[in-house]
């Protein structure tokens, strides 16, 4: 008896959320400049911009962004293997400014979920990459 | 709300319909419980149960065909569940078993291979896995093989020694396959009777009551009877019975420390009872009644006291409700005590306490 209404307020607050309308909601106000950590070189195509003074992964090399994946934003590739990356970024995000919403520990990868200061939700996903290394990508949030 | 929020919010929705089915129906039966003691430790990955390289089926039926990381949900080729917890938390039996492997020699945080890790075999035939753990000599392992676990019980310490991206516990169960001739992985989630889903810790309760709310006030060298009830919000069913695991109710702050109060009925001097019933599954309600003697000199008293799940582990105390019986031992001769307002002249006979009136015999 107490699913229905339950079920009801969810689906009216999915509704009420502009659930079916493009949202286009990703706000790139707040990142006009240009990093000045190392970055990823340019793609061809427009892209959310990784804000100025965004923590990078001591080491970690820019890696070119593929042009088939628009939601993401910056791709590195780390020697260090293991939790280094996520315990780096884990401690990191929230003295710079970002707000942690998710810790996603795992085996062969992990994902923090964080919020820029425009209030979009993006993702860390540190996973291990070919020949032993870790590749660490920041990208628009999904679920 | 963007494309990727609505469908967050629809996939939301899933989850609270399959919580409430479960939660409604099928709950608390005695089997598996999560293996851990930390509540607040939510699950950050599960299994994925389509073999299909890139392709994912996560626990909620839910399929993905993009070989990406789906946080709370899934990630390609991933045959456990993994739970986030901070270095070193304590890792619990997820059932009765014999430990039939380990290793420890790995680094806790030493990238590589399975690392450090506790294989359990249980009666029915299935096995569960502990992997990430903390090494050895860092204490990740207190078991060793061939040894007897309780459900519940303490095994290892969480790491992340192995193939191992952010600290966590990969719980994994695995089934014998008589066509593969090998143990594989089955999904806990996907067998909602398991307490696994959505899960508890093995111990916990919730006060619920208790013959006497207040002060109890036992004239001394007397004995009188109290009881206290708690609900079973843990996964495992509370029994009065066994050598490992049977549930009472012992003194507290410190930890099993002989009472004052002990009367003839308790166990030991530092357990007040065992559990009435001869059992209580997940959800009842279990009583537990003593006797208190007025043994020590007049005066105020606390008697603090937790649940014990004997020799396998202690309840969380905070999570009881911090329950003790505040005591008042009598020095008259009386065949009870009656409480009643204490009145104040100097303040027109408002009553400013409650003060105990010998009721003679």
């Amino acid at each position: 008896m107490l699913r229905f209404p339950v079920l009801a307020i969810v689906l009216g607050a999915i509704v009420a959320a502009g659930c079916g309308v493009d949202g286009a909601g990703e706000s790139t106000a707040s990142f006009a400049e240009p990093a000045s950590s190392p970055t990823p070189r340019a793609s061809t195509i427009d892209r959310v911009p990784l804000p100025s003074g965004f923590p990078v992964f001591p080491g970690a090399v820019p890696l070119p962004l593929p042009d088939d994946d628009r939601g993401l934003i910056a791709v590195w590739r780390s020697e260090q293997l293991g939790a280094a990356a996520y315990d780096f970024y884990a401690a990191a995000l929230e003295p710079a400014g970002y707000p942690i919403v998710g810790l996603y520990p795992g085996g062969d990868a992990a994902l923090i979920r964080f919020r820029t200061p425009g209030g979009a939700i993006w993702q860390i996903v540190a996973q291990s990459g070919a020949n032993g290394t870790t590749t660490i990508e920041i990208r628009l949030d999904r679920p | 709300m963007t494309a990727w929020g609505c469908r967050g919010a629809v996939s939301a929705l899933v989850q609270l319909v399959l919580v409430g089915w479960s939660a409604g129906a099928v709950l608390a039966a005695d089997d598996y419980t999560l293996p851990f003691y930390d509540p607040a430790v939510t699950m950050s990955y599960g299994v994925d149960r389509d073999r299909t390289l890139n392709r994912q089926l996560d626990w909620t039926g839910h399929v993905w065909n993009d070989g990406s990381l789906h946080y709370g949900r899934v990630y390609d080729q991933h045959t456990g569940v993994d739970y986030p917890m901070a270095l070193r938390s304590e890792v619990a039996a997820a059932k009765d078993g014999t430990v039939v492997d380990v290793e420890g020699g790995f680094g806790t945080t030493q990238f590589g291979a399975f690392g450090n890790f506790i294989r359990v075999q249980h009666a029915d035939g299935r096995q569960t896995l502990y992997y990430h753990l903390a090494s050895a000599a860092d204490g990740g392992i207190g078991v060793g093989g061939g040894d007897a676990v309780a459900a519940g019980e303490r095994i290892g310490r969480s790491g992340c020694s192995g193939n191992c991206h952010g600290a966590h516990l990969h719980f994994e169960m695995l089934t014998w396959s008589t066509t593969a001739h090998s143990y594989l992985p089955v999904d806990p989630l996907a067998e909602r009777r398991w307490t696994t889903w959505p899960g508890r810790i093995p111990f916990d309760a919730a006060y619920v009551r208790e013959s006497n709310g207040g002060t109890e006030v036992i004239p001394r060298g007397q004995t009188i009877t109290h009881w206290v009830e708690f609900r079973n919000t843990g996964g495992r069913t509370w029994r009065n019975a066994g050598a490992l695991g049977r549930i009472g109710l012992a003194t507290w702050n410190p930890a099993a420390h002989a009472s004052a109060f002990w009367a003839n009925d308790w166990p030991y001097s530092w357990m007040a009872t065992f559990l009435d019933a001869p059992s209580v599954p997940p959800d009842g309600v279990g009583r537990f009644t003593f006797g208190l003697r007025g043994s020590p000199a007049p005066g105020s008293y606390s008697e603090y006291l937790n649940l014990v799940a004997q020799s396998v582990r202690w309840f969380d105390y905070a999570r009881l409700g911090r329950y003790y019986v505040p005591i008042v031992v009598s020095n008259v001769s009386q065949c009870g005590l009656r409480a009643e307002p204490k009145l104040d002249p100097s303040r027109g006979g408002v009553s400013q306490a409650i003060r105990y009136v010998p009721v003679p015999c």
